[in-house]
């Protein structure tokens, strides 16, 4: 019995967060490539 | 060293932790701003991971065990959906026209950026009345939460739990304000996230791995391995959409995104937010794997509580212990700045008209402070039952009313004054009659709630008439 036996649905969490985390980084770079590198000002 | 004096040493020197953090904040809140915002000075680490312990309360570690240990594997998503709609998404689509909307608005607050940003003076009155009505309940069941953490953790007698944790924490806000609330909360996270891993890890180790958790929960009941599993959809992604897309009407939640120090900082902040919340899954996972370790418990509240006594060692058990604590403590404060700025600025400042001095602002803003977090006390010694359901009332009903209003509010030009009323009248009064009502075909108010306030806000907004060009435009920043 290998750890594949897990029902997928146990590992659908883990990918959601998975994919946030690299949605975030992601869009921190569009972010910052748009602004060129810095946005200032309060 | 006994047990329980490690426990006791722990939880006071992280008490003591908090106090000091309290009051280097007091002596940098010197205006009301600096009360009710930080000054618009913090920055990504600090913003992020108290919006994440702000986010989590006691309620959500106890409470989501139970969920677990009662549904088993499909909770996962919950957690899961935690992460990507109420911490990457909001920050994604929220913070950054929020800060910069609110600068332009000069306001600080979420009833005040309604009433600019739809020239919709009751709005004001309106929003900051549901916060402090509904905050409170929701103060309450934080408080319940986090007294029953001392019972059965500690064996510390519920009310002592609460009056002791209650009264640190309404002295740190009343006197460092919003700053002193960032920072402890910055500072709880990390507590809260160690506690929640220590614990996971020992958990997977007395179950023998994850696939052995599935396993023997298949053994069990296959509905606990599977989705929508044993809960079924109706309850699972109301749920799940209550305490995620919820917080995107959250006051306390989106007030971080009014006091970062600048649109820059969101960029970091909405990776370590993310990063920070993927703690949300860890509860509902413990609470699944007690179902093996401990599958007769009396309630399904006692599972992550019984599972920390049992597997941990009583240094790692304290740790935990003031996780717990941290994860009450920061959200109750959280809410505490909110209801006393609602009060304050809003309602008696805004809606009633009554100006004050800076010094007499700040003075009553500590005042109100004190008071709310002690009425929420008074009443959390005697509480009504059902910690979460009570805690999804509250939120749902505040939710209900402000999230349209401020998402259309940054992303639609076209809603209106009377849009925005008719959203938040709408989403309130469907949300309590449908509570009221029993939640009928078994669908948490929320969902009416917010399906009534949209349908409100679109239809009145296109019936009525525009907002003035100039007004937009300068909430936009694109006049010429």
């Amino acid at each position: 019995m290998g750890p594949w036996s897990t029902p997928w649905e146990t590992f659908v969490a883990w990918i959601v967060i998975g994919g946030s985390v690299v949605l975030a980084l992601v869009w921190a770079v569009a972010v910052r490539a748009e602004h060129g590198g810095g946005e200032v000002k309060r | 060293m006994s047990t329980s004096a490690i426990h006791i040493l722990v939880l006071a020197v992280y008490m003591l932790a908090l106090l000091v953090v309290g009051i280097v904040a007091t002596r940098r809140t010197r205006t009301a701003d600096d009360y009710h915002l930080g000054g618009r000075s913090v920055g990504s680490w600090v913003t992020a991971l108290s919006y994440v312990a702000a986010y989590f309360s006691s309620v959500v570690i106890i409470g989501g065990g139970g969920f677990g240990y009662r549904y088993g594997m499909a909770t996962l998503w919950i957690g899961g959906i935690n992460v990507l709609v109420g911490c990457t998404l909001a920050w994604i689509v929220l913070g950054r026209r929020i800060r910069r909307f609110t600068e332009r608005l000069g306001t600080m607050t979420v009833p005040g950026f309604l009433a600019e940003r739809f020239r919709a003076p009751e709005a004001r009155v309106l929003v900051s009345i549901v916060i402090a009505l509904f905050l409170v309940i929701y103060n309450v069941s934080i408080l319940k939460g986090m007294g029953n953490a001392f019972e059965v953790l500690m064996g510390i007698p519920y009310v002592a739990g609460v009056l002791l944790s209650g009264a640190i924490i309404i002295l740190y806000v009343a006197l460092g304000g919003y700053l002193a609330v960032v920072w402890t909360g910055f500072f709880q996270a990390w507590i809260i996230g160690v506690g929640l891993v220590l614990l996971t890890v020992a958990a997977l180790k007395a179950v023998g791995g994850l696939t052995a958790a599935n396993v023997a929960l298949a053994q069990i009941d296959r509905g606990l391995v599977g989705t929508p599993g044993v809960w079924g959809w109706a309850g699972l992604v109301s749920y799940a959409m209550i305490v995620s897309f919820g917080v995107w009407g959250m006051p306390q939640m989106v007030v971080r995104f009014y006091s970062v120090k600048s649109v820059s900082v969101l960029r970091a902040g909405t990776v370590l937010a993310t990063i920070g919340g993927s703690m949300a899954v860890l509860p509902y996972l413990d609470g699944a794997i007690a179902r093996v370790l401990y599958p007769g418990l009396p309630t399904p509240d006692h599972a992550v509580p019984v599972l920390a006594k049992a597997v941990l060692s009583p240094w790692g058990s304290a740790v935990f212990l003031a996780g717990v604590i941290a994860a009450g403590m920061s959200t109750f404060a959280a809410v505490l700045i909110i209801t006393s700025t609602a009060v304050v600025r809003d309602f008696v400042g805004g809606g009633l008209g009554r100006k004050l001095s800076n010094r007499a602002e700040l003075r009553w803003s500590r005042i109100v402070s004190v008071v709310v977090g002690l009425v929420s006390l008074g009443v959390a010694l005697k509480p009504p039952d059902l910690v979460l359901v009570l805690t999804a009332f509250s939120w749902a009903v505040i939710a209900s009313t402000c999230l349209w209003p401020m998402l259309f509010g940054l992303y639609w030009k076209r809603a209106t004054r009377w849009g925005a009323v008719a959203s938040m009248v709408g989403g309130l009064s469907t949300a309590l009659v449908w509570i009221a009502l029993g939640s009928p075909f078994g669908l948490h108010g929320f969902i009416p709630g917010l399906a009534a306030g949209l349908v409100a806000l679109v239809i009145v907004s296109l019936l009525t008439k525009r907002l003035p060009e100039d007004h937009l435009d300068r909430i936009w920043g694109t006049q010429r």
